[in-house]
């Protein structure tokens, strides 16, 4: 359970960070995209016998980084690419475990998610991983913020936008990675999207207010899903999605009807 | 810089031809621009203006032709200038206020900061619009005329020497019209300007050419000489495109 929370709040800040740009700058669908196709890694894990969270980290930075050059440098449909990097990335991962005799015992966790058996090493990955996205976040910030807001302007006053997008790119592949053990390659964009989605009822003016705001709600909402699981013995990824959701529909309507809070 | 200074080249385009796909939207375009010259650009929709202006950018590439910004390409010479564009798609509810929108402009490179004295220059390009006392509100809560007002100040807030200003009062009323081109009339003694416009008829006193566009360059010089060519392209009388001026400005420089 310690591990659990650890793992919770390792992922929150994450979700905060990242899952505020992915909102803003409407990279929900290639996010959804990253995440699958890092299935090809978790699969290949498997097969060669080490932490399959390590093998999809090169497949989803890998998978970023082509979704954002051919975006960028071809007139090859966006979204038809990502529709394609996705099942590709899936469909390598059902090869890999199938070429491994014998049952995948815990598949079914990095699909959905298993925030109560996440190991030490996991944790320590999980916060390299972490303090690697808040760096470059921290660098990058105006960049990141100037992109997000108006690519065009941005070229034009000199910031070099397709490196810097790709490099969002990458650091959306990591933080995907992040939250695989909280929430699953399936349920990944539920946290990277929620959150905000709530903190944006309320925080309008100012990335960095919804990025911490985010952050912390999602922390909150994320302990109280795994304690709600704990306690009714629900499988934790999917309780997580909902108390999200629940969370967003009272957002939403105290937002509605109480507008003064904002 | 040096006496030299008056007649010094801001832009200089040769020869260029650029397409989409398989249409050609610009052909053969010449064009020059010189130091604090006021240039309107007209034309019809779809005439290949923006594009133009994007060229001039660096946004797209002509197929064939030499773009001088500042005797520099243009992802060199773009440093110097300051653009205002015709559709500005950013999303509206985007978690940002008219401050760090403005502080934006200020982009030097990667690892540097935003400096006090970038502050202030926004500062004074939101004073000089009249929408410093709107700093802290979100970028969407303004209006069409308040909203290009600060995307005016964006673009001054590059301390430009060439302002690049794409159908700037097309979605704003009459009254935000008339205080926007006030804020040109300021702005127009301390650098070029270049903008397309449809309102030919309320600009013609501050502007000095005037480049006639759809697909080729039909006029390019004073705006003078340009009316007879504005009227063939409207096709309607001069007196009618330039109704609301009064007649002392049309005969101004003969
Ligand atoms: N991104 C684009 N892809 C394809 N065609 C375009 C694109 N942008 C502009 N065009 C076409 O180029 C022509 C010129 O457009 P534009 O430069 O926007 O004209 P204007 O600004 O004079 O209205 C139009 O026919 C337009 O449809
Ligand atoms: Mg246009």
């Amino acid at each position: 359970m310690r591990n659990a929370i650890i793992a919770a709040i390792l992922a929150s800040v994450v979700c905060g960070i990242i899952g505020t740009y992915i909102v803003v700058k409407k990279i929900v669908f290639i996010s959804g995209g990253i995440s699958h196709a890092s299935f090809g890694g978790v699969g290949l894990g498997y097969l060669i016998g080490i932490n399959p969270l390590i093998t999809a980290i090169p497949f989803a930075v890998l998978s970023a980084v082509s979704v954002g050059i051919i975006n960028r440098k071809t007139k090859i449909n966006e979204d038809a690419i990502i529709g394609v990097i996705w099942s590709v990335g899936m469909a390598l991962g059902l090869i890999f475990i199938s070429l491994k005799q014998g049952y995948a015992p815990d598949l079914f966790s990095y699909l959905f998610g298993s925030i109560l058996t996440v190991t030490h090493s996991d944790l320590i990955l999980m916060s390299i991983l972490d303090v690697i996205i808040i760096t470059i976040v921290y660098l990058f910030y105006k960049e990141f913020l100037s992109i997000s807001f108006d690519e065009e302007f941005s070229t034009v006053v000199g910031v070099p936008t397709n490196a810097l997008y790709l490099l969002l790119l990458s650091m959306v592949a990591l933080s995907i990675i992040v939250l695989i053990r909280v929430a699953g390659i399936i349920l990944v964009l539920a946290l990277l999207t929620m959150p905000i989605l709530i903190s944006r009822q309320f925080i309008h003016d100012n990335l960095r207010n919804l990025m911490v705001s985010s952050s912390i709600i999602s922390a909150i909402l994320v302990i109280i899903g795994l304690l709600v699981s704990y306690t009714l013995d629900l499988i934790p990824g999917a309780t997580i999605v909902l108390i999200l959701s629940i969370a967003f529909i009272f957002a939403f309507l105290i937002k509605k009807y109480i507008p003064n809070l904002s | 810089m040096d006496h030299t200074n008056e007649t010094e080249m801001v832009l200089e385009l040769k020869d260029v031809q650029a397409s989409f796909d398989d249409n050609i939207v610009l052909d053969n375009v010449n064009l020059s621009v010189k130091k604090n010259d006021f240039l309107a650009i007209i034309g019809p929709n779809g005439g290949g203006k923006t594009t133009l202006l994007k060229i001039i950018l660096g946004l797209l590439k002509p197929d064939k032709g030499t773009i001088k910004v500042f005797g520099k390409n243009p992802e060199k010479g773009r440093s110097l200038i300051g653009y205002l564009p015709q559709y500005s798609l950013f999303d509206r509810d985007f978690p940002i206020n008219v401050f760090d929108v403005v502080l934006t402009a200020r982009y030097n490179r990667v690892f540097k900061r935003y400096s006090d004295e970038d502050k202030n220059i926004v500062t004074n390009a939101l004073k000089s619009v009249g929408m410093f006392d709107y700093r802290d509100r979100q970028i969407g809560n303004l209006s069409g005329g308040e909203l290009q007002r600060v995307l005016l100040a964006r673009a001054l807030a590059r301390r430009p020497e060439l302002l690049i200003l794409d159908e700037p009062t097309v979605s704003i009323d009459m009254k935000a019209q008339n205080s926007f081109y006030e804020l040109l009339l300021k702005i127009k003694e301390t650098m070029t300007i270049i903008i397309v416009t449809h309102d030919i008829g309320v600009i013609y006193p501050y502007i000095d050419k005037i480049a006639c566009l759809n697909q080729k360059i039909y006029y390019h010089g004073p705006k003078e000489k340009g009316l007879h060519k504005i009227e063939e392209m409207y096709r309607m009388p001069v007196e009618l495109i330039l109704h609301d001026i009064p007649h002392r400005f049309l005969g101004e420089h003969e």
